[in-house]
């Protein structure tokens, strides 16, 4: 599993935060889609539990009202009992299970317009229930009461009286046609009888108009019933009390007709629609407010969710257009800045590649990864240019070098080949002389005398010290490239110590040279490179000493901007050709010279190799000063000392680390 | 000549009752004048050949004018039915007054009451007149009232049509109407109560038992309810009796409504109660049943005004 870099990673952070802006765009569409779900959700199931069976309820209570006066109706008009029980059912099973259920679902706003309708649905069963009540109640009808309990008596009791007048002992004495009038008496009461009780039934007028002709005959043929009677007759005074029930009769059958034609002649239908239906339909009007109010909020609910939703499509279009737009462009710049760098990373490694070219220093930004990148690349810029520098520097020295060796090592060399050769020459004389028989011995005696006196020897010579020559020369390689490939062992150094031990050792040779040494700084260096630096600048100082003047050699030395600094001066010959470079390998500084030109050349290496450098300069009066500095303490000196790099500062040209320690400055 | 006594005598008491400068009416001149209505009805019964009524009054305390008002208005109806029954003829009923009644509304319908009779009188030809003895005591209107009640109970041994289960039930109705009423200024729910099954084989002294319990509970409302209400007291062995008759429910059923009238009368914002119909044959189990649904109610409002005593002060 390949894990994430260091979290603190800028890089990481950016790749994150980038991660995240396209995620947290994704999450915000997932968010609105997710808003709006909620919003359906909560709308739809407000429509499906509240507003939609509030509705219906109120639609089930209008229906359940519209049926129980249906019901009532019936059982007042037509008298169906079982609509009683029907009525009954309809408020139990339909109307107050809606009610309840209205109740339970009206909101806080609804509450006083429930308790309203509560009351109004209260006055309502009631009012059924009165109505339903007179409607099984003889008074219902004040006509019939009047007909059946006040008028009927009367009338049986005129006709039996008729009857009786009829049917008077004294009878006989009645001619037919008293019979005849009594009998139509009889006939046309029963007659107004049918008539009052049809127009009872109907209430119509004619009904009403065929009673009081029928009843007008009655009153007719009573008249002529008082003519016929004669007036002392026994039967007048039972026809004055007929005629006196007829007109109370009359009267009964007015009153009955008056309470017939009244609108309230049907107490219950009276009721019913004066009284009850207003009441149902203000219930039902109280009801339809709620249910319009119901519908109007399930519509706004309906309306607002079709809204929401085009809305939300074309937010969610927008929003996938735009934060697609904005991811891509977050995308971009992002890419852009991480890759911009890495672009020019790349370019800059084209350029780095290319050796002729200038070194590029990228400026440091970006990501800190890319910023630590870019450090890195220029400090590797910067090395490979140094080490590039360093290599062809060394290649340039090598050359020098080879040209020196081959130089330097050809010049004895033709010189024992040269003499060699005159060897051979001459004992190809001496031979040629020898074998010339006209040659006299003395002559060749001489010619041998001479060639292996004078001739041979002095080649001899040459051929020896040009051996010899080879050999320093060699030898001085081999030292040069020991110092090379040697290690470093570092260690703090107390230099009065050290160049104590090299004056002695010199002293000892040269009791007549005066050297003298201030007080030097601690070092962490490498003691031995560092005592070889001292010997050979001491000896060389040595070597040059002038002859005519007592010797002179003084060592100092300093602490500076983390430097030690030392100075080796002398009052000797001093150098005459100042073009001549002195550490160069085999250079020497003037003609004559005593050494061979490898012991500048060596410290010049050693030092290197401390990270140090070396100059001279010649004194006022006599002599030269070298002056070389080494760091007092150098980090990556220690990581080289501590094999944990495989950098050696000693063959860097204007490294780094003398750079910022100032000691090129 | 004794006819037109007695109509010097009414004449003279509407005189005293109409004259404000006349001391008010006092319950012993309310009871000469029911005194009168008895002789003259006890006249009208022995030309009818009716029966003397000898019956136990009932035990009443602590009644109160509009409770003898309510019987002397019963008094007048049945007069009223007997002037039909006779005369064929009728009289509008004197208007109901339903609060601060005195003797002399009192004096007013026995007064009309009266002169019903004297009508009634004049039909039979009857021409005796018996002079009333004042009595001795002052009376209260605990004496009229049972007075009046006794009458009521002769006079409905007089009608051809007499006052049955079905007038009875016409004033219960009339009277659950008013406790309907009275009942949607506390509460919402239920106000017509709930009828019990009917039960068959009553008879009227069941009825008049239920109406009993009924007045106990009218009376302990009106008690908490501050306002002075009269006691029946019936006898233990009295409470057993059979020999109640159909009239004698329709005087307590009467005397109960009227209660409640004027219950309802103290009710502000109370709606006009119904008006009863006739409601045709009706056996005494209907009554009893249309008599539960008024215990019903009437417990539903006890139980109200119990938990308000002061339910008519807040209204």
């Amino acid at each position: 599993m390949i894990g994430f870099p260091n979290l603190s990673s800028s890089l990481y952070h950016r790749l994150l935060i980038s991660h995240m802006q396209i995620a947290g765009v994704a999450a915000l569409l997932i968010f609105v889609c997710l808003l709006m779900s909620v919003y359906f959700e909560h709308s739809s199931s407000n429509m499906a539990n509240v507003r939609l069976p509030a509705s219906m309820a109120t639609a089930r209570v209008v229906n359940g009202i519209e049926a129980s006066n249906s019901q009532l109706r019936s059982w007042v008009l037509l008298g169906s009992v079982d609509r009683i029980a029907a009525r009954q059912r309809t408020w139990a099973e339909q109307i107050e299970p809606a009610m309840n259920e209205l109740d339970a679902l009206a909101a806080d706003k609804d509450l006083a317009a429930m308790a309203v309708l509560r009351r109004m649905m209260e006055q309502l069963q009631e009012s059924q229930w009165w109505v339903e009540e007179i409607a099984t109640s003889a008074g219902n009808n004040p006509a019939r009461l009047i007909y059946d309990r006040d008028l009927l008596p009367v009338y049986e009791l005129l006709q039996r009286s008729v009857v009786g007048l009829d049917g008077d002992p004294g009878v006989g004495k009645y001619n037919s046609d008293i019979r005849l009038t009594t009998t139509m008496i009889q006939q046309n009461l029963s007659a107004a009888v049918r008539q009052l009780s049809e127009a009872m039934r109907t209430g119509s007028v004619a009904d009403i108009k065929a009673f009081r002709r029928e009843s007008g005959t009655v009153q007719t043929m009573l008249t002529r019933l008082s003519e016929q009677i004669a007036p002392g007759d026994d039967s007048r005074p039972l026809l004055a009390w007929i005629m006196r029930e007829y007109h109370f009769y009359v009267q009964l059958a007015q009153q009955t007709i008056v309470v017939r034609q009244a609108d309230d002649w049907n107490r219950a239908l009276y009721i019913l629609r004066t009284e009850t239906e207003p009441l149902a339909s203000a219930v039902k009007n109280t009801l339809g407010a709620l249910e319009r109010d119901y519908n109007e909020l399930l519509q706004q609910e309906a309306s607002r969710s079709a809204l929401i939703s085009r809305v939300g499509v074309i937010l969610t279009l927008s929003m996938v257009v735009g934060l697609g737009i904005i991811a891509w462009a977050v995308a971009r710049s992002n890419s852009n800045r991480l890759v911009a760098p890495i672009e020019l990373l790349a370019r800059a490694s084209d350029r780095l590649a290319n050796i002729e070219d200038p070194p590029v220093q990228l400026p440091v930004q970006g990501p800190r990864e890319i910023a630590h990148l870019t450090e890195r690349f220029n400090y590797m810029g910067r090395e490979l240019t140094a080490r590039t520098k360093d290599l062809q520097h060394a290649t340039r020295e090598l050359q020098a070098y080879t040209h020196i060796i081959t130089h330097d090592l050809k010049t004895p060399l033709i010189n024992i080949k040269g003499h060699a050769g005159l060897i051979k020459t001459q004992l190809q004389a001496l031979e040629a002389i020898a074998r010339d028989e006209s040659a006299s011995e003395q002559s060749v005696r001489q010619a041998v005398l001479r060639t292996v006196t004078e001739d041979v020897p002095e080649s001899v010579n040459f051929i020896d010290l040009s051996i010899t020559k080879t050999n320093t020369l060699v030898g001085g390689v081999l030292d040069n490239s020991r110092l090379l490939f040697r290690g470093i062992a570092l260690e703090n150094v107390d230099m009065n110590k050290l160049v104590e031990q090299v004056i002695a050792l010199f002293s000892h040779r040269f009791p007549a040279v005066k050297i003298r040494c201030s007080t030097l700084p601690v070092v962490r260096t490498d003691p031995f490179l560092m005592e070889h630096v001292f010997s050979n600048l001491v000896d060389n100082a040595l070597k040059y000493l002038d002859p005519g003047r007592a010797g002179q050699i003084e060592i100092r030395g300093e602490s500076r901007a983390g430097e030690a600094h030392f100075f080796v001066s002398d009052n000797g010959i001093g150098l005459k050709d100042t073009k001549v470079d002195v550490f160069k390998l085999f250079e020497q500084g003037a003609a004559g010279s005593k050494g061979a030109g490898v012991g500048l050349a060596l410290v010049q290496t050693m030092l290197t190799k401390l990270g140090g450098r070396i100059g001279y300069e010649p004194n006022d009066e006599y002599g030269t000063t070298f002056m070389f500095c080494v760091p007092l303490y150098h980090e990556r000196l220690e990581a080289v000392a501590a094999g944990k790099s495989q950098s050696s500062p000693e063959i860097r040209a204007g490294e780094p680390v003398l750079q910022e320690t100032g000691l090129l400055n | 000549m004794n006819s037109f006594l007695s109509l010097v005598i009414v004449a003279f008491c509407c005189c005293l009752v109409s004259n404000p400068g006349v001391a008010e009416t006092t319950p012993t001149e309310v009871y000469l004048q029911v005194l009168q209505v008895e002789t003259e009805i006890d006249l009208i019964r022995l030309e009818m050949g009716v029966a003397k009524v000898d019956k136990s009054e009932i035990a009443v305390a602590g009644v109160q004018p509009r409770e003898v008002y309510f019987q002397a208005l019963t008094l007048f109806e049945k007069t009223n039915r007997l002037l039909f029954e006779q005369l064929r003829e009728n009289e509008e009923p004197p208007n109901r007054l339903s609060t601060a009644i005195a003797p002399e509304d009192v004096l007013n319908i026995v007064n009309r009451t009266l002169e019903l009779l004297l009508r009634v009188k004049r039909s039979f030809g009857i021409e005796e007149t018996v002079a009333v003895v004042p009595p001795k005591k002052t009376q209260t209107p605990t004496d009229v009232f049972q007075l009046i009640i006794r009458l009521n109970r002769t006079l409905n041994t007089l009608l051809q049509r007499r006052f049955a289960s079905p007038d009875v039930y016409q004033q219960l109705t009339y009277g659950v109407g008013l406790v309907s009423t009275i009942l949607a200024t506390v509460k919402s729910a239920n106000r017509l109560g709930d009828e019990p099954a009917l039960m068959r084989r009553k008879k009227p002294a069941d009825v008049y038992r239920k109406l009993i319990s009924i007045y106990t509970i009218i009376q302990q409302t009106m008690m908490l309810s501050s306002e002075q209400c009269m006691v029946i007291k019936i006898a233990e062995d009295e409470r057993d009796r059979n020999d109640v008759t159909s009239g004698d429910v329709y005087d307590l059923t009467s005397l109960l409504v009227f209660e409640l009238s004027y219950l309802h009368s103290l009710v502000p914002g109370a709606l006009a109660a119904r008006e009863s119909y006739y409601p045709g044959d009706k056996l005494p189990s209907h009554v009893f049943q249309r008599a539960g649904r008024l215990e019903s109610q009437m417990k539903a409002l006890l139980g109200y005004v119990t938990t308000h005593p002061g339910w008519l002060e807040n209204k």
